[in-house]
């Protein structure tokens, strides 16, 4: 009987280490699967913090040669602030993501505003100052497109795993929150035109 | 919906090449043999003197693609520069379209920023480029990039890694190995004959970086930084 008993207890015991190892190691995956997204949001912000640091400079220079086109001026300006006031410094929930895009996608329209305003004046599109803002402006949009592209593809990496099974478990039992996905927005799969 | 960027699943009408094991690459034959050698031995020196990599590499055609989305491609796949200071470049130029673009590593964006890079493409490389002069452009390029690079510290030795002092190590052996197999099976007379040993020898290390010279990338990442344009 003992012994039968014995071997009953073993086995639960061996079972049961197995299913702590399992668990470990689904959590450990998933952490530094979260860890990649948290960077890549991080790459995010700065990014885009870099193109709100340019408008400043951009709207001195436009305007010393169009001072009259005030309405643009103020809506870059409105737009930029709206912008900084959306810095998470953390990874956001699907809502907080909607309205950080929405923000960022408001500066972008401002900003094409701004350049068709700039159309009108060839002698400032000509100048030195105006041409190294545009590539500034330019490289800007190009870091901003790769490190969305980076960290849908991390978020994706981990949703995946988060969502397989049996890792679907332990996820929800530790409260591994799925993450956004940067949307394009309708009709538009190109930066704002820069480009003249 | 959400678009989500897979990009192993879409479907490229252009390729991105292999890591290039040359300086200079050109797909595109539009430089010499004589004047590329000229050019990879200038970039080489570069590499030694700063320990930044600077490759430069000719396509015949974007075959439409767009330019950015290719170049920031082929940069994480190859991963020029060194691994954790990214201090890489990339010079691509597409002939048919007569457009190029300088792929800065992160590394780099503070010494190159985008508004250097696009002076350098429009003063430096354009002019020649625009007479047909590619090997001379890469040469202006690399002038230019030398002087934004130096008054720097010393030069860390250029290849860190590891793997390009491990090769000759590898050959060695593996000749010695060779040669023991050769002495045991067969008569003294065939020992000396040249026909399996040279047949192996050529075959199997001809192109590598076994040589002395080439290319190795030193696993730097890129963030998109750099400048495009056009001649």
């Amino acid at each position: 009987m003992k012994k039968v008993l014995l071997g009953c207890g073993l086995v639960v015991v061996v079972v049961a280490v197995l299913l702590v190892m399992a668990v470990m190691g689904s959590y450990n995956r998933l952490v530094t699967l979260e860890e990649s997204v948290k960077t890549a949001w991080s790459q995010v912000e700065n990014v885009y913090q870099r193109r709100a640091d340019l408008v400043p400079n951009l709207v001195e220079t436009v305007k010393g040669a169009a001072a009259f086109e005030k309405d643009t001026f103020t809506a870059v300006t409105e737009a930029r602030a709206k912008v900084g006031q959306m810095t998470l410094g953390k990874l956001p929930s699907a809502a907080e993501m909607q309205q950080f895009q929405a923000a960022q996608d408001g500066l972008s329209s401002a900003l094409s505003r701004l350049l068709v305003v700039v159309e009108k004046y060839p002698e400032l599109k000509a100048t030195q100052a105006f041409r190294d803002l545009q590539v500034q402006l330019e490289g800007t949009e190009n870091r901003i497109a790769v490190e969305r592209r980076r960290f849908n593809e991390a978020a994706q990496a981990f949703n995946t795993l988060r969502r397989r099974f049996p890792t679907v478990i332990v996820a929800s039992l530790f409260g591994f929150a799925e993450k956004p996905y940067f949307q394009a927005a309708p009709g538009s799969d190109k930066a704002p035109q820069v480009k003249f | 919906m959400p678009l989500v960027a897979v990009a192993a699943c879409a479907a490229y009408a252009l390729e991105v090449p292999p890591t290039p094991s040359e300086y200079l690459t050109d797909y595109a034959q539009v430089v010499g043999p004589q004047q590329a050698a000229a050019v990879d031995e200038r970039l080489a020196g570069l590499e030694q003197r700063t320990g930044h990599q600077v490759i430069a590499v000719f396509f015949p055609s974007l075959e439409g693609e767009p330019l950015e989305d290719f170049t920031i491609r082929c940069a994480e796949r190859w991963k020029v520069g060194r691994k954790g200071l990214d201090d890489g470049v990339i010079f691509f130029a597409f002939v048919r379209d007569r457009r190029m673009r300088l792929e800065v590593g992160y590394g780099l964006e503070e010494k190159v920023p985008d508004a250097l890079a696009i002076r350098i493409l429009d003063d430096v490389v354009r002019p020649s480029f625009a007479a047909g002069d590619f090997a001379g452009g890469v040469l202006a390029l690399a002038d230019a990039l030398d002087r934004t690079f130096r008054g720097e510290a010393p030069p860390r030795p250029a290849r860190g890694t590891g793997t390009r002092p491990g090769f000759p190590l590898v050959v060695a052996v593996v000749i010695l190995i060779l040669l023991m197999q050769a002495m045991r099976g067969s008569r003294r007379g065939r020992w000396g004959g040249p026909g399996g040993w040279g047949g192996f020898s050529g075959g199997g290390f001809s192109g590598g970086g076994f040589s002395g010279g080439g290319f190795s990338a030193g696993g730097g990442s890129f963030g998109g930084g750099g400048a495009s344009g056009s001649w």
